[in-house]
């Protein structure tokens, strides 16, 4: 084939397959009850994770922001990081879509600091995009996901019952914790959208 | 009259450091111009009202318009906000993140019955997209309770709030605030702090129903699924002077609100609020419960604004309205741009099909490689135009089409014999005509 011809092919052919991928990646969402948005993030050893990696687990994913008040406050009692030791099926992940040129920015090094401060042995992936953050439609720290073992979204919202931090954890509604032990019981996930509290992501 | 007046506030806990400790110097500046905020009004000492309870970013102090309040029944409370430059506290619904503040009145036996009430709220841009709903520089809550006073000459009115202020970041603060108000059987209203609440109440949204003039109603478009829609009309409304009205929605369970676009006709006004759906639907949606309030309205207030509000079973619809034009962000259904942006797709790619051509032809034309990638460009920003107005699977379908045609292009600039060229052109006029059927029904 003349070299020309192939470069008006190849032009074509990469113009519909990346408008091709672009409408797929479009046809992202966030509703409970469909796909999860799959995506690849590294963590703070720039190790890589996919969500297709988990295929055939329970994923939870949490917004964070160790500045956020809310999510500091939650990392102090160790909120989620009892939950996850507690459903070592489960696989938990951590994601900050915090903006590198936001006050709130913490370099990797930093968030190790952290996590070893509040016992946080979970993976902390880094979307310094913000694409994966705006893909699940997150606004909040902390915002919690339930994914299940086929990829399909189960919750999506609030950690628990009590933003002001007033009661003992013991005494608040865990709504994550509320929807792992219902999905184990082959129960849906009730509630499976609330409210999430906390400061926005600073995309 | 009592000759002197106790109140004081109490901050019990601070639930968090300040979110960016690290820019102390701006915090300074907030400490300092709030100590301006606070210190400039210092109410006269017989004013019913808490002391302010300070941090950098707000104040906050326990008003009641009374100097006598009565002993029984209606008592009305303010809780007065101060807050520095472009930090601000929450409306009922926060928007995307923050909450709205809370109190409890648990500690004062005689008062009960206390409702936080929401004066119109603003609208804030936040990073990243995001929007909050609340209060800048300066509002009142006003708060709605009974008394019911035992023989005593005062009651201990003790209120605990807990809020939010945020500018980009946020910070969470909880005070008990504590007046000790006289009461009697008539009250006798305190001139400093009558005024200041019943500013605040002007505010508060009036029940459209009760409204004069203005008539709402509201319609809930799910002809277009995955696209669904809130319109809600107020017949008989204008905007005030120099305001544009704004529509506020409450907090829904099974979606999440876009920014309305407003409509003006001599009729009234209309917004149409895009919403994205938070969980698949096990059935079919017949209604919906939705509650709104509107503000920056014409009204016969001191100011001349009013915001009303409405709570309304609104039916769902699945067949389109009879006219739509749309605007602010909000998919048209006109077939016409659609069609029209199709076809320039499907011109673009003949047209890069015909230089391929020419170019293999000619043994390669000077120039014609470049206008090949210029046209690829072309047709990436027209597909990506066209993402905006037609849903992501109908875009795929699309791009299917368009990618066979310029297949069916490409076999046929192969094609030797006359036969085979002529179905290969009938393939790539089919091709195009489906891309172009795509977007239609898209």
């Amino acid at each position: 084939m003349d070299s020309m011809m192939r470069s008006k092919c190849l032009c074509l052919a990469l113009a519909a397959a990346a408008t091709f991928l672009l409408a797929c990646d479009a046809s992202a969402a966030t509703i409970v009850g469909e796909p999860a948005p799959g995506f690849t993030l590294p963590d703070l050893a720039d190790d890589q994770h996919s969500l297709s990696d988990h295929r055939g687990k329970v994923v939870v994913l949490e917004w964070i922001n160790p500045k956020c008040p809310f999510s500091e406050r939650h990392a102090r009692e160790q909120t989620m990081s009892a939950l996850a030791d507690m459903h070592e099926e489960v696989v938990w992940l951590a994601i900050n879509s915090t903006n590198p040129d936001s006050s709130d920015y913490l370099e990797p090094a930093e968030h190790l600091a952290y996590n070893g401060k509040h016992g946080i042995d979970y993976a902390v992936l880094y979307d310094t995009s913000g694409d994966v953050g705006r893909a699940y439609d997150a606004k909040t720290t902390p915002q919690m996901y339930i994914i299940d073992e086929t990829g399909t979204l189960l919750y999506n919202g609030a950690i628990d019952d009590d933003p002001l931090g007033r009661q003992k954890p013991a005494e608040r509604t865990n709504y994550v914790a509320e929807g792992l032990a219902e999905h184990a019981q082959g129960s849906p996930v009730d509630p499976a959208t609330t409210k999430p509290y906390g400061c926005s992501v600073k995309y | 009259m009592p000759s002197s007046l106790v109140g004081c506030g109490l901050p019990h806990r601070q639930q968090a450091a300040h979110a960016n400790s690290g820019a102390a110097s701006r915090t300074l500046r907030s400490a300092a111009i709030l100590l301006v905020l606070v210190a400039a009004p210092t109410p006269p000492a017989h004013t019913l009202a808490s002391a302010w309870s300070e941090n950098p970013e707000s104040a906050v102090r326990l008003i009641t318009p009374y100097r006598i309040a009565p002993r029984d029944g209606e008592l009305w409370l303010g809780l007065h906000f101060r807050l520095a430059p472009h930090w601000h506290v929450y409306w009922k619904n926060s928007g995307d993140a923050g909450f709205p503040p809370a109190i409890d009145l648990s500690a004062s036996p005689e008062v009960g019955a206390a409702e936080l009430l929401w004066p119109a709220p603003e609208r804030y841009d936040l990073p990243g997209d995001l929007v909050a709903f609340g209060y800048e520089d300066e509002v009142v809550y006003p708060v709605r309770a009974r008394i019911a006073a035992g023989p005593a000459q005062s009651v201990a009115v003790v209120l605990t709030v807990d809020y939010l202020v945020c500018r980009v970041d946020c910070v969470p603060y909880s005070y008990t605030l504590a007046v000790d108000q006289p009461v009697g059987t008539e009250s006798d209203p305190d001139p400093a702090t009558a005024g200041l609440l019943a500013a605040w109440r002007d505010r508060l949204p009036r029940p459209i129903d009760a409204i004069e003039g203005i008539e709402t109603g509201a319609r809930l478009d799910l002809s277009e699924l995955g696209r669904p829609v809130l319109e809600v009309s107020l017949e008989g409304a204008r905007p005030a002077a120099g305001r544009r009205p704004q529509l506020f929605l409450e907090v829904h369970e099974l979606f999440d609100p876009e920014p309305p676009a407003l409509e003006e006709s001599p009729a009234g006004l209309r917004f149409r609020v895009p919403l994205s759906l938070k969980r698949a639907l096990d059935e079919p949606l017949r209604s919906s419960a939705f509650a709104w309030t509107v503000t920056g309205l014409a009204g016969s207030q001191p100011d001349g604004v009013l915001a009303v509000e409405a709570r309304r079973e609104v039916p769902a619809s699945f067949e389109a309205a009879p006219s739509e034009a749309a605007t602010g962000g909000v998919r048209s259904r006109s077939l016409v741009a659609p069609a029209l942006a199709a076809l320039a797709v499907g011109f673009l790619l003949s047209a890069l099909w015909l230089w391929g051509v020419v170019g293999l032809g000619g043994g390669g034309r000077p120039g014609t490689e470049a206008l090949g990638f210029v046209a690829a460009a072309a047709v990436l920003a027209l597909l990506y135009a066209l993402s905006a107005r037609v849903s992501p699977e109908d875009l795929a379908s699309i791009e299917l089409a368009l990618l066979g045609l310029g297949l069916a292009a490409w076999a046929r600039s192969r094609a030797v014999r006359p036969a085979i060229r002529g179905a290969w052109s009938l393939l790539v006029l089919g091709a195009a005509a489906a891309a172009v059927w795509l977007a239609a029904v898209g």
